[in-house]
């Protein structure tokens, strides 16, 4: 169940900024060009092929401390890797504009990191509310 | 519902009698609290003894042998994890990984572990993780 939210937050959060992304881009160029119909496949589909690399972090259900670090890393490389090769196949990847395209994946990298969290942090504080009661009983 | 505790003459068997219409949650969980173990045999190297239940903080599984932690105390157990898991799950014990039973109330805190792990201090200062297939259990616990 929270890998499943998990998923379909990382899905939305990654559809929204992609989208957003693409806009400020056009907006920002104030180029002639058009976009297609494509455009509303090739962004969900980014998104979703950007969250598979997450299995890396779910595949073990209690990996130790040292294990988990390593497939933090190992899901941060598998999901630049997706993203840039879609970015690839796309034709999106400007050179020009690469260090904004560094920074907009870092962001939204982070931004789906700390979503994961929050919402951990959300249960463990219901819980440790939870505890407090029983403790002051 | 009307509780009445009646002292017993020397002698007399300790007896719970429950008079209800059905069972309730409340009252199945009173009763799994009374059909738990009030101790459990443990050896260490000063021989066998009794452990109240209530002093064990978690039991661990490590190679296959079990370990019942106490406060400062570790001390071995002759039964498999899920041997004990059976006679103590019913009371304040809950799996929380593979390897380990943690006693509830001796809960401190929680906190977020990554990847939907959690760790749960101890009241000894201890940490345990919570593995992430065990968090809706701990959740059904707390009434969340």
């Amino acid at each position: 169940m929270i890998k499943l939210k998990w998923y379909f937050l990382a899905f939305c959060v990654i559809n929204t900024c992609v989208t957003l992304f693409i806009a400020a881009r056009f907006y920002a160029l104030s180029t002639q060009e058009t976009i297609t119909i494509d455009y509303l496949w090739k962004i969900p589909l980014l998104a979703l092929c950007s969250i598979i690399p997450a299995f890396v972090l779910f595949s073990k259900d209690n990996p130790s401390h040292r294990e988990f670090v390593i497939r933090r890393i190992l899901h941060f490389i598998f999901t630049a890797a997706v993203v840039v090769g879609l970015l690839l196949i796309y034709g999106w990847l400007e050179t020009s504009y690469l260090i904004w395209f560094i920074l907009f994946f870092l962001a939204v990298f982070f931004t789906v990191t700390y979503i994961g969290f929050r919402d951990e942090k959300k249960t463990a504080d219901k819980i440790n509310e939870k505890i407090k009661n029983q403790n002051q009983k | 519902m009307k509780i009445i505790i009646e002292d017993l003459a020397p002698g007399e068997e300790e007896t719970c009698i429950i008079r209800v219409k059905s069972v309730s949650e409340n009252v199945s969980r009173a009763l799994n609290l009374l059909k738990s173990p009030d101790a459990v045999t443990v050896f260490s190297e000063d021989g066998t003894s009794y452990l109240d239940t209530h002093e064990i903080y978690y039991i661990e599984s490590v190679d296959l042998k079990t370990f019942v932690y106490a406060k400062t105390a570790v001390y071995q157990s002759r039964l498999r994890l899920y041997e004990l898991e059976e006679l103590l799950v019913s009371g304040d014990f809950l799996r929380i990984s593979k390897q380990t039973i943690v006693n509830v109330p001796k809960i401190r805190e929680i906190s977020p572990a990554g990847g939907g792990r959690f760790t749960a201090v101890l009241d000894n200062g201890e940490k345990v993780i919570i593995a992430r297939s065990f968090v809706p259990a701990l959740k059904r616990r707390f009434g969340i």
